[in-house]
């Protein structure tokens, strides 16, 4: 007979699941009443200031990956584990300069994917969105996933149970309200992950002494306190450029730039980059800790819970499922909204049907997120194993879109040939590397081919491009 | 070589209290830009 015991009771995971579902999915339907135009449903009416832009751009950063993963590069990575995850804050600090030239030189944009065909051209445009939609769609997939196998890990609930539910809650609320729903319910989110997370943290610190901590470290686990490990110096570089490739190419990320107001762009990126950087190290702590607190770990990922668990009991442990749950809900409904809005603008407005209307638009971009949800959760059904090995296979091919997006919004000279031949070489090198040395030099390879190949092409070709062209409304009443 | 014990719980400490304000600085800019009518 298998006996598995859970951190809380499904009864109370039912609970939790059931009181957050309601929220989200109501404040949904009360957000969704402003989101009647194009732009409200896909860009919040593009007027949203800084309190809530900073808290979306945060917690959308916080996926279940950090909650996850920042506590098992603790575990296995040591101190430098923890400064390496927080290394991806930089993803959000230096695209703080980027949303500010973005929503200057395109202040009626809709998606990256705009970006790149109005700078660099239809092939160009074509390549970048096969590498951000299969991103967000592997992104998206490896959130569902997470999701049913957290709640079953810590509730019990079966995983196909859990999995549909959170798919459902965020297809139905992002359906509803669109980019007002998932801007407002990341509010709310993110003030319940930084209380989580702040809770865990202090009850850690009442129970066990710091130095009992760092001296067990020192006795049991020596090397996770070592000030020269190389794999995880390699691991900051990685990890900061995955982070600033994510970042950089998402439409995640540019539609929230265009949804926020001329002022709140770039402060609510530096903001939100300064908020998110110590998640990790937190996040991480608690992991530590847990060799002190006598906790056996058998699933490094499901560290957290466990210390909770054990520091705060069962009231803890449902303040971490909380966390958990807002970290995936977070990120869901973000790339279901943001990925819709890719498909919907690059590709059947701009290939299928150029003389939609807006009120069609907005319909359409609404079966895309119906679509999507059922896409990803057929996906998902098997329960495939894990995907974070997909995930940090596209670090490269997201890292080598660094160099074309930040030299084709700041350099005139930056021209197409450059930013396709950037794209491959980096994406190319980069999987080799992947497959040959690891997944810790996989983005750091490729973003620096592709920044080699970027500059060399701008010097040897260089364009005299017109600004005035990634206007394009303005572009197009002007001709 | 190992990071000294002050360094890594100086760093939990200040993340821990960084983290803490963070959530103070959210509810204040919300009140800021209700004030202001800014929210949306």
């Amino acid at each position: 007979m298998e006996h598995q015991s859970y951190i809380i009771s499904p009864e109370d995971g039912w609970i939790v699941i059931a009181g957050l579902s309601v929220l989200w999915i109501g404040l949904g339907y009360y957000w969704g009443r402003r989101a009647k135009s194009m732009d409200g449903y896909m860009l919040a009416g593009r007027r949203v200031g800084l309190a809530l832009g900073t808290a979306t751009v945060m917690a959308t950063w916080v996926t279940s990956n950090t909650t996850m993963l920042a506590p098992q590069f603790a575990l296995e990575l040591g101190i430098w584990g923890m400064i390496a995850y927080s290394t991806a804050a930089l993803g959000l600090l230096l695209f703080a300069p980027l949303a500010k030239r973005i929503r200057a030189l395109m202040p009626m944009g809709y998606t990256s994917g705009d970006f790149i065909r109005l700078r660099y051209g239809k092939p160009a445009w074509i390549l970048f969105l096969l590498i951000s939609i299969f991103y967000g769609f592997v992104w998206l997939i490896s959130m569902g996933m997470a999701g049913g196998i957290l709640m079953n890990a810590i509730a019990g609930i079966p995983y196909e149970i859990g999995m549909s539910v959170i798919l459902f809650v965020c297809v139905a609320y992002t359906l509803f309200g669109g980019l007002y729903a998932v801007i407002g319910t990341d509010y709310i989110q993110s003030l319940l992950i930084l209380i989580g997370i702040v809770i865990i943290g202090v009850a850690v610190f009442q129970i066990v002494d710091f130095n009992e901590i760092y001296s067990d470290l020192r006795t049991d686990k020596p090397m996770l306190l070592s000030a020269i490990l190389p794999a995880s110096i390699m691991a900051v570089f990685n990890n900061l450029l995955f982070g600033v490739g994510e970042v950089f190419h998402s439409n995640v990320w540019w539609s929230r730039v265009f949804a926020m107001s001329k002022k709140a762009g770039r402060r609510a990126y530096l903001l939100g980059g300064l908020i998110w950087l110590p998640v990790p190290v937190a996040a991480g702590f608690i992991a530590l800790a847990s060799g002190s607190l006598g906790i056996n770990i058998t699933r490094p990922d499901m560290v957290g819970p466990l210390v909770a668990a054990n520091v705060l009991g069962e009231a803890g442990t449902i303040v971490v499922f909380m966390v958990f749950f807002c970290s995936l809900a977070s990120s869901l409904d973000s790339l279901l909204a943001s990925t819709s809005d890719l498909i919907t603008q690059d590709i059947y407005k701009k290939m299928i049907k150029p003389d939609a209307s807006d009120g069609h638009l907005r319909k359409a971009s609404s079966r895309i997120v119906l679509v999507l949800g059922f896409v990803a959760w057929l996906v998902c059904l098997p329960r495939i194993g894990t995907l974070a090995d997909v995930l940090f296979f596209a670090g490269p091919l997201v890292a080598s879109t660094i160099w074309p997006i930040a030299t084709g919004l700041f350099w005139r000279k930056a021209n197409t040939r450059g930013a396709i031949a950037g794209m491959i070489a980096g994406s190319v090198t980069g999987m080799i590397f992947y497959f040959t040395v690891g997944w810790y030099s996989a983005s750091l390879v490729g973003a620096a081919t592709s920044m080699i190949v970027v500059v060399l092409f701008t010097h040897l070709y260089p364009a005299k491009f017109d600004w005035h062209k990634l206007d394009e409304k303005t572009a197009l009443t002007r001709a | 070589m190992h990071f000294p014990e002050l360094f890594v719980e100086i760093m939990i400490m200040i993340s821990l209290g960084l983290i803490s304000a963070s959530v103070i600085v959210l509810i204040v800019l919300l009140i800021v830009d209700f004030v202001k009518q800014r929210v949306w």
